[in-house]
């Protein structure tokens, strides 16, 4: 699949930074966790989101934009104009874009009738489209209130319609929180929300300015003046720098071109920028990258140890289906054996803070954005791709500072709790794979550029992940083992786990401020609804005769009920939240848990491991002091629960999109499914070629049959006017149309 | 025939009368009646059901489904004011209409439970008691209504 490309122009010779990476459809919420993907199994997702259950681990990263050089170039060869009026521009357009947020209150006066909340609220800005009475397409902005508010009995508080035009360059999925304002009107405060930093449109004129025109319906911003252009930019697809993107007078910098054959690559980076992902880095942000550059040295001095003797290995990509590798190589790893038994791990984690410091203005737009943003077929980083890919990336073959967390493995898969270290070093990376190429080593087959060494790392690293993982379904960790998944991709899981678990336990035990990954266990209710509904599916789950792991790790892989077993298992699920209290993970039956392993593409490992380093450090030198104070955890804590829920409706919108392309070659077919899951508003079918979940409403199929259906059978079939849809129930499924763009899908079962 | 103003929105006093909302809607070409604000008639509804004048609630609502047969909070809100009119099937029928539509409204769905229940349907209230069970996030008062109903349910079957 060919990339977007945002290039550094398209009118003159210059060719974009060559990007070898392909990958195939699939699904950016696929590498969500156990609990973390509980949201996407209500509704079908992108291919392959069935599949997506597993630990509470990495996020493995997909291709990316090729390098964004910064503006200079693009306005310099497209505008004519001198490089140095172009700095300036740039740099006005940076000044501009760091004070743009001064207003963050909207004065909301209500529609007829409606109702303004009866005291604070918080939840999302959603925007919908809706035919007015002359057919054309009209814009409803929705505030959703998230759930539980309002106190005891309340229920659901209700959606509020807000006036569209009040909200023009608020993102879409914005988080923010309302209060009553006058008799009939809300304030709504979006500071909390990402504010808008860029737009992806078409330029075209406008009387005698251009303007970037917005492709989407649903843009935040329709139309944006974009002063100082170039004409020959007219009718090109680019992205520009917004400025000032809540006042009337916001205005756009062109940032680059976007080039690519593909208008889904294009609609992709839309949904997450018109969220507010930023797509590009600030000027002060690209100043720091190149003084890094020019300073940076790599050399062992005090504390920093010399590990490059030592054969470090690291398989990161997208998924078992994927033949990419990442470029932002977070992890590596070497084991050896234990003399008392079992290995001794060295996790090496790429040393964020030995080139940024904390504050700096990478290390503030890191926090800002919080974490990399993955697409299909790229990623919008939350570094400089200079250092997340090449200074700081753990790559094969080079040099670089990595935090050591070094772990004795005993035999029986536990951690030797007093033999932990963390410490810095200087590693090598010997070889970067795939897992589906560490996978075709474990099959026996050759692998190109893998020496004995490496193979014997392989080795060493699958016997300890075979003892990990014992040990994992003993403590009673829930894993769907029927995504399909490699062994060499459950390695890295189990690596990861193991890692995040045991910083979680060094720094809690010590008592000291950090940023858990908080999972709460399953409640009661949940469990004794699904040992209902398991007997009514004709495998019954006896709570007190098992484990839910060990139920789950029984059933029959290729049986479609065992499939909707184990996605009704998965709900049973609470859904995994940042804490600053320690209070375990219970996907994985961990006491303690706080991710460190990914500092490059999530904010909140750097600090986990800036806290770590410095608790160990501490017990040679007393003086040192603790970097992460609680006030800062909470911080943390706060702004990445935010940004995960704008992350879940990005990664729900584009999982459609995927759907509808999927799709897209099978309109006029009936395809062979199962029922996946029913609910009262429809049923999910599972397919698997290819690998799509579909939701059809059941409005739709009671307009077939002109009966209501309603769910019966404990809650897994979906019964009335004499058709019944069971979850396992093999079926068909005729796909009608499809709107790739819009991720719609119009499908009937072949019965109807 | 009525006239409408150029935005498509409806003026409070034309819609307050049912008749005259059955009308308009019917002016309408079939596929365009959904661009009569139903938001609006919403809030009026409610204001009715706040005064206690549930009749003239009813008649709003069931004007507002003639414009839009689809909309989940008017289906909802209906099956309330049939609930509080002693029509428990009438209600059922507005409560199921609205979890077809929109089953993200969990205190709907429970009170089409809670109503499955009181009329001798357990099987459907207990179905969809499991259903809520597993879907409720962060909303404990929800969980323990659900649990209370499935325990009730539970001990009238062992009676």
């Amino acid at each position: 699949m060919e990339m977007p490309r945002i290039r550094n122009s398209s009118v003159n010779t210059a060719e974009p930074k060559p990007d070898t990476l392909t990958t195939k459809t699939t699904a950016p919420s696929s590498k969500t966790s156990t609990a973390d993907s509980l949201e996407s199994q209500k509704r079908p997702q992108a291919p392959d989101a069935g599949a997506a259950a597993s630990a509470d681990v990495e996020r493995a990263p997909f291709c990316k934009f090729p390098n964004p050089d910064v503006a200079v170039t693009s306005l310099k060869n497209l505008a004519g104009a001198a490089q140095g009026d172009a700095a300036a521009i740039l740099k006005k357009s940076a000044d501009a874009a760091q004070k743009t947020r001064a207003g963050t209150i909207i004065q909301v006066r209500l529609g007829q009738g409606a109702e303004p909340p009866d005291g604070e609220m918080t939840g999302m800005l959603a925007r919908e489209l809706r035919n007015d009475r002359n057919g054309r397409q009209q814009v409803r902005v929705i505030f959703k209130p998230d759930p539980g508010q309002g106190g005891p009995g309340a229920g659901h508080p209700r959606p509020i319609e807000m006036d569209a035009a009040a909200f023009a360059g608020v993102p879409n999925n914005a988080s923010v929180t309302i209060s009553p304002s006058g008799d009939v009107g809300v304030s709504v405060n979006v500071a909390n929300s990402l504010p808008l930093a860029n737009m992806i449109g078409t330029v075209q004129k406008d009387g005698d300015q251009l303007v970037l025109v917005a492709r989407n319906p649903l843009s935040p911003i329709q139309k944006l003046p974009l002063p100082g252009a170039d004409a020959k930019l007219v009718g090109k697809t680019i992205i520009a720098d917004l400025c000032s993107p809540l006042s009337a007078s916001r205005y756009g910098l062109v940032h680059d071109l976007v080039d690519t054959t593909d208008p889904l690559e294009v609609r992709y980076a839309e949904v997450a920028i018109e969220s507010g992902i930023p797509a590009t880095f600030p000027a002060e942000v690209q100043r720091q990258v190149e003084e890094i550059e020019k300073t940076a040295k790599l050399e062992p001095k005090d504390g920093v140890k010399d590990l490059r003797a030592k054969t470090f290995l690291s398989t990161d990509n997208p998924g078992s289906d994927s033949d990419t590798v990442s470029k932002d190589r977070d992890q590596a790893f070497s084991v050896e054996p234990r003399p008392q038994g079992g290995h001794i791990f060295y996790y090496a984690i790429a040393d964020v803070r030995a080139l940024v410091p904390e504050g700096s203005p990478v290390d503030q737009y890191a926090e800002r954005k919080m974490v990399t943003t993955y697409l299909p077929g790229f990623d919008l980083p939350a570094m400089p791709r200079e250092l997340c890919e090449d200074l700081m990336s753990l790559n094969e073959g080079v040099s670089r500072s990595a935090v050591i967390l070094q772990m004795s493995i005993d035999k029986d898969g536990k951690v030797v709790e007093d033999e932990t270290q963390a410490y810095r070093a200087i590693i090598q990376n010997s070889w970067g794979g795939s897992y589906r190429a560490a996978q075709q080593y474990y099959d026996g087959k050759s692998v190109p550029g893998l020496g004995d060494p490496q193979k014997h790392e392989l080795d060493l690293v699958s016997a300890m992940a075979h003892n990990l993982d014992t040990q994992a379904v003993k403590r009673g960790m829930v894993t769907d083992r029927q995504d399909g998944r490699y062994w060499s991709e459950r390695i890295t899981e189990l690596l990861s786990v193991t890692a995040n678990s045991e910083v979680g336990r060094l720094l809690d035990t010590a008592g000291v401020p950090t940023v858990n990954r908080f999972h709460p266990p399953a409640k009661a209710q949940k469990l004794d609804a699904f040992a209902r509904m398991s007997q009514a599916l004709g495998h019954a789950w006896d709570p007190h005769q098992g484990a839910l792991s060990e139920y789950l790790a029984k059933l029959d892989p290729k049986d479609p009920v065992s499939a909707s077993l184990a996605a009704l298992a998965m709900r049973t699920n609470e859904r995994a939240v940042m804490s600053t209290t320690d209070q375990g993970h219970t996907g994985l039956a961990l006491q303690h848990y706080a991710w460190s392993t990914a500092p490059m593409r999530r904010y909140p490992d750097t600090a986990v491991l800036q806290q770590v380093l410095a608790l160990c450090a501490k017990k040679s030198d007393p003086s040192i002091e603790l970097p992460i104070t609680a006030k800062r955890a909470q911080q943390i804590v706060d702004r990445d629960n935010m940004l995960d829920n704008v992350q879940r409706k990005i990664d729900n919108e584009i999982g459609n999109i995927q759907t509808a392309k999927a799709l897209e070659s099978h309109v006029g077919h009936s395809l062979p499914v199962h029922v996946y899951m029913v609910a009262p508003a429809g049923v999910t079918f599972k397919c698997e070629d290819p690998r799509v979940e579909v939701f059809v409403p059941t409005r739709r199929i009671s307009g077939a049959t002109g009966q209501r259906l309603e769910l019966d059978g404990e809650g897994t079939s979906l019964t009335g006017g004499g058709v019944t849809f069971r979850d396992g129930d093999e079926a068909k499924l005729t796909i009608r149309s499809v709107k790739v763009e819009a991720g719609e899908v119009d499908a009937m079962p072949a019965c109807m | 025939m009525l006239s409408l103003p150029p935005d498509g929105m409806v003026s409070m006093s034309v819609i307050t009368d049912r008749q005259k909302l059955t009308e308009l809607s019917k002016s309408l070409p079939a596929d365009q009646h959904a661009n009569v604000d139903v938001a609006a008639l919403l809030g009026l509804a409610q204001q009715a059901v706040q005064r206690h004048e549930l009749g003239h609630a009813e008649q709003i609502l069931q004007g507002a489904l003639v414009v839009d047969p689809d909309s989940a909070p008017a289906w909802g809100l209906l099956g309330k004011v049939e609930h509080a009119l002693g029509a428990e099937p009438a209600a059922i029928e507005a409560y199921a209409n609205a979890v077809m539509l929109n089953d993200a409204d969990l205190a709907t769905a429970l009170a089409l439970a809670e109503l499955h229940a009181a009329t001798g349907a357990p099987e459907k209230a207990r179905a969809l008691a499991n259903w809520l069970l597993l879907a409720c996030e962060d909303e404990p008062e929800l969980l323990k209504r659900t649990q209370t109903l499935v325990n009730k349910l539970q001990r009238s079957s062992i009676g």
